[in-house]
């Protein structure tokens, strides 16, 4: 595979977007804290280049998606140095996540349900 | 500060292997380039400041290497790779 | 557009989006970050800031001299006569294409690249592909990539490590003399102001 193969041409000069929302809050998030002083952008910096030698050692990066994955271990690991949030905190807060995306899930399917049971009342009258 | 070297000098990367974070590139250890620009402002050194060391201030230099000095014989000719390198990491050379 | 999800999307999160949020949601409850400021934040680099802004910076300078001096002597400092900064960047060097001399950019370590004035980098910028194939043999990946220089023309890799981002400033097309500063803008690529392109002669309007 040639380097061309795997690369977007560059037409127009249209801004980029993020493909992934949560690349995109990820992104905006780690750009909040230096601003809010939680670190700076250097440490950042240091925090990812440690992300990104670590994965490198068994599989490059090719695109979006493992370069973001690589930003979110640097983020996880440069909260756990600065205090700010531990893994165990971490962990917590995305059961906290979790769970509440199982109570929708939970929440959603009732819905169905209920809107099922609607569609089929009408056919009841004579 | 005081900048230690001046644009046209040559120097050495020091060949360090600090344990932790580390923005000296590999590819440069050990390799004479020359000065190319002096940012005589104040900088952070990075590994200083992840092992919790305080800030070591000092200036960056960008090194013009030859690739035929980083990379040997079957690098690409007519090709200058140019790295920014804190003063911490370089020592004085003679010319390549 | 890529930010509207549906429902489905939402069950169905990926582990790292779980997280993502999970990471915002406690940062909120405790105070230090505002989920407005991380909107307003995704928002400025989607839309505002991109590589019109570079064009503009690279359009200027082909129209003063004065400016293009003052640019590649402190490039952050003369982005900012236009409006264009941010604190993100604390130094960017602006290195100037001539017909000796080409000039482009990489990050080997990590993705370095100069936000206030591109945007956000494009994925291949990002690959280890290119991170480790340009320092190594910039001519023959630059020609994969659709560049084919001279031997006679010097390659400058700018590795930027530290705190120093770089731009290219591109060579001014053949043929653009007769050209406003906004039409000239129009012309500059992002790839251009990477390095990994140059631009094209401008055809003659009867042509």
């Amino acid at each position: 595979m040639t380097f061309q193969s795997s690369i977007t041409t560059d037409k127009p000069l249209c801004d980029l977007r993020f493909d992934e929302p949560w690349a995109a809050r990820l992104f905006g998030v780690t750009i909040a804290l230096s601003e809010a002083g939680a670190f700076t952008l250097s440490d950042f910096q240091a925090a990812l280049i440690a992300a990104v030698t670590e994965h490198e050692k068994t599989a490059p990066i090719d695109n979006d998606e493992t370069y973001y994955t690589c930003w979110l271990q640097a983020l996880s690991a440069l909260l756990g140095d600065v205090g700010l949030m531990g893994p165990s905190a971490l962990s917590a807060s995305e059961r906290h996540v979790a769970t509440r995306l199982l109570e929708l899930q939970h929440h959603r399917h009732e819905q169905r349900v209920a809107g099922e049971a609607r569609r089929i009342a009408p056919l009841v009258v004579a | 500060m005081k900048p230690r070297f001046s644009v046209g000098d040559s120097v050495r990367v020091r060949n360090l292997h600090p344990e932790g974070h580390t923005r000296l590139t590999n590819y440069v250890r050990g390799k004479v380039g020359v000065v190319s620009i002096v940012n005589a402002q104040a900088w952070v050194l990075p590994d200083t400041r992840a092992h919790n060391a305080g800030e070591n201030v000092q200036p960056v230099y960008n090194v013009a290497f030859s690739a035929s000095e980083v990379w040997g014989p079957q690098a690409e000719e007519n090709v200058t790779v140019n790295v920014d390198l804190m003063e911490d990491y370089l020592d004085p050379a003679e010319r390549a | 557009m890529p930010h509207d999800h549906s429902d489905d999307d939402e069950l169905n999160k990926p582990w790292q989006a779980v997280r993502t949020e999970a990471i915002e949601s406690l940062l909120a409850e405790i105070g230090v970050i505002e989920s407005e400021r991380v909107d307003a934040i995704v928002q400025h680099y989607e839309e505002n800031v991109g590589p019109k802004t570079g064009a503009r910076v690279v359009a200027r300078a082909w129209s003063d001299p004065d400016f293009k001096e003052r640019l590649l002597q402190d490039g952050l400092a003369a982005c900012a006569e236009l409006g264009v900064g941010g604190p993100e960047t604390e130094y960017l060097h602006v290195v100037e294409n001539t017909p000796e001399v080409h000039n482009v950019v990489v990050c080997t370590l990590c993705s370095c690249y100069p936000w206030p004035v591109l945007g956000l980098p494009p994925a291949w910028y990002k690959s280890s592909a290119y991170r480790t194939r340009l320092v190594r043999e910039p001519r023959k990946l630059l020609a994969e990539m659709g560049l084919d220089l001279p031997q006679s023309v010097r390659i400058h890799v700018w590795d930027s490590i530290s705190e120093i981002r770089y731009l290219v400033l591109p060579q001014r097309p053949a043929g653009s003399d007769g050209l406003d500063e906004a039409a000239l803008a129009d012309l500059v690529t992002r790839d251009s102001m990477i390095g990994v392109a140059t631009l094209p002669p401008v055809a003659e309007a009867s042509a």
